[in-house]
């Protein structure tokens, strides 16, 4: 259904992420107001489409390592699904649901032991609230649904925005791209023509995490939680929770 | 900003298409649709002085105004639309000085009806966004102009100076109706407009000195008026407003759109302003509080007076909130009103004396309410056109406006 992202197709296009956070180049310049506005407007533009595919990269340090997921994010319920590729620790999640009040994730490594409290259940996951602060993923998933709005931004407040700027014209996946520096530690890439978000990249404070995502297929997307019946409340089961790494 | 000899001969023409001696260039009236296809063409045609006159219709375009000493006017407030159709992001971008709308209809942009700005100009490879003293937009008029329906506000004064807004009106905006935001000194004058079911009626962010909100209509919001500080933009704190002889009512609405993290249910509220003074105001039918002073964004209210209003019918009709009373000089006197927090206010914090409140009255920010999308928000109805529309002579904004004199306002008569 998705495709897998490949460790080295996640570091090479991490590595064309230099820019995020970076020095500014010198072609970059002040916005135009008219440029403010697409960027005022943008994540209002995701919440009207309803949802859309997303593929996110995101380096995540030595302890977990590299991570992609790939999905789709409903932005009206902010209701997340995705599959979960590289890390570097045990029992790895595969596939994770989100919204703002929980996080289910299949951890297949971890059947056995699933199987021995619901050992009926078809691809059981376990359930528990999210944490932003000790999880990496947890983090971008947050990300991921918190890339929208219900209403624009103001403008005039972009234009004085200190580190934002227009930095370039661009072509990705053979769409015209507008590439603007969005504060300190990010960058949008809009559609030059559908004015939706093509990319986000962004990184962490101290400039050591560049993530990317790219958005497609804008749209209603139609998703729900793993049936009552194949979740288990990681809350209720402590041993459970021991077998499962803090990040990601 | 640009002064032209033509000007001040403009003011005294008694018909539109006279000719100024001092200048051998002529008053122009052009004409849309007759002459240009589209407003911004006829716009950008102008020269100072022009009067850009809309016929009837539906106009769906996003209009740009750098020309200095301009005005636009429709010849029919309801039936000259400018319709942005949910697509076009606002109806009217001004950024040249001495520019006045009048007479038209704005709606359904995604973010503003109409926008004066000082930051929207280039100067030199800067975009400088002050609204202090030289870094703003000099001269703006909105006069019997509806906004409706608009995704931000509906008409939006930002970083601009000597401007009026008059006969407006403004309605199902998800965040403000009328808004002037940091300037200093602002230098305006808001009356004879109406604000409602918005979001917030008038909202003042950092607009300051020379701030005048006065005998006009703010109902049906879910936060009526409130000048205040934010450190979302420059200029803070907000200072010197005066809000008077306004009608103030049923600013609790639950069916207006509905801003994030926004109020709900004041009538008028100052949060985190200096030396404004809230005077002979009629104040009604707010769930929260009628009129209230509290801090907001770290910015604690100073010297700011509440006077004369006629305050009733609200869940607190005065009250002072969230911040140390003794040390601030803000003070309530001469009110007609039922309930206030403090109890007995104009006793612990009179004009006429120190105040008498060492405690801090804690403020718990009302429930946040859902609201309705506010493209559902149904049409004003009809509003009063500009007199003599056709014929009336140009009238640019040029100095400051005429400001209201406070001995001659009034409390509304009825509700």
């Amino acid at each position: 259904m998705l495709r897998r992202l490949g460790r080295l197709s996640i570091f090479s296009v991490l590595l064309f992420c230099a820019a995020c956070g970076g020095a500014k180049s010198e072609s970059e310049r002040p916005l135009t107001l008219d440029e403010a506005s697409l960027l005022a407007d943008v994540l209002w533009r995701n919440h009207e489409s309803g949802g859309a595919h997303y593929r996110l990269v995101a380096r995540s340090g030595t302890v977990s390592g590299d991570i992609a997921i790939e999905g789709d994010i409903d932005w009206i319920k902010h209701l997340g699904y995705g599959k979960v590729s590289g890390g570097t620790q045990p029992n790895p999640v595969v596939e994770v649901w989100w919204d703002a009040n929980s996080v289910a994730e299949w951890r297949p490594s971890l059947e056995d032991e699933v199987r021995e409290i619901l050992p009926n259940a078809q691809n059981p996951v376990l359930l528990r609230k999210p944490d932003q602060v000790k999880r990496r993923l947890d983090q971008l998933l947050a990300i991921i649904v918190g890339l929208s709005g219900t209403m624009p931004e103001n403008a005039q407040l972009i234009l004085q925005k200190a580190d934002t700027s227009f930095m370039r014209t661009d072509v990705l996946r053979n769409k015209p791209a507008l590439v603007f520096r969005f504060g300190k530690k990010s960058i949008y890439w809009i559609d030059k023509e559908e004015k939706t978000l093509l990319r986000f990249e962004g990184n962490s404070s101290t400039g050591q995490f560049p993530i990317i995502i790219d958005f497609q297929d804008f749209g209603p997307k139609v998703l729900t939680f793993p049936k009552t019946a194949s979740v288990i409340k990681l809350s209720e089961h402590k041993e459970l929770t021991e077998l499962i790494p803090v990040s990601p | 900003m640009r002064r032209s000899p033509i000007v001040l001969c403009v003011i005294l023409l008694g018909g539109l298409l006279s000719s100024c001696g001092a200048d051998t260039s002529e008053t122009r009236t052009l004409l849309v649709p007759e002459k240009y296809t589209t407003i911004q063409q006829a716009v950008d045609e102008a020269r100072s002085g022009d009067l850009v006159l809309i016929s009837p219709g539906v106009y769906h375009e996003s209009v740009k105004i750098d020309r200095d000493e301009i005005v636009v006017r429709g010849l029919d407030r309801n039936e000259v639309v400018i319709d942005g159709q949910d697509d076009l992001m606002n109806g009217f971008e001004v950024s040249s000085d001495s520019v006045a709308i009048e007479n038209l209809t704005v709606k359904s942009f995604r973010q503003n009806g109409i926008i004066f700005s000082g930051a929207l100009r280039e100067r030199g490879n800067e975009y400088d966004a002050y609204g202090s003293e030289s870094k703003s937009l000099e001269g703006y008029r909105v006069s019997y102009v509806t906004s409706y329906n608009n995704g931000l506000y509906g008409i939006y004064a930002f970083a601009s100076k000597n401007g009026q807004i008059d006969h407006s009106y403004a309605s199902g905006h998800p965040d403000s109706g009328l808004y002037v935001g940091q300037c200093k000194p602002c230098n305006v004058v808001v009356r004879s407009s109406v604000a409602e079911n918005n979001a917030i009626g008038y909202y003042g962010t950092n607009a300051s000195t020379n701030v005048w909100v006065v005998e006009s209509v703010f109902r049906g919001n879910r936060l009526g008026i409130t000048p205040n500080s934010q450190d979302a933009e420059m200029l803070s704190p907000q200072q010197g407003a005066t809000i008077a002889a306004n009608l103030v009512i049923d600013n609790d609405n639950r069916n207006a759109p509905v801003i994030p993290k926004g109020f709900f249910g004041g009538g008028i509220v100052v949060g985190g302003g200096l030396s404004n003074l809230v005077t002979k105001n009629k104040v009604s039918g707010h769930s929260w509080a009628g009129i209230a002073i509290m801090p907001i964004s770290r910015v604690l209210p100073m010297k700011n007076r509440i006077t004369e209003n006629d305050v009733n019918g609200n869940g607190i009709d005065l009250a002072f909130i969230g911040a140390p009373a003794d040390v601030l000089e803000n003070c309530f006197s001469g009110n007609r009103f039922k309930t206030s927090s403090p109890k007995k206010i104009e006793e612990i914090l009179p004009c006429s004396s120190a105040a008498n409140l060492k405690e801090t009255l804690p403020y718990k920010q009302p429930a946040e309410l859902d609201g309705p999308n506010y493209r559902e928000i149904v049409a004003p109805p009809r509003q009063k056109n500009m007199p003599n529309a056709h014929k009336a002579p140009l009238n640019l904004p040029i100095g400051e406006p005429q400001y209201p004199s406070i001995a001659e306002l009034a409390v509304p008569a009825t509700k």
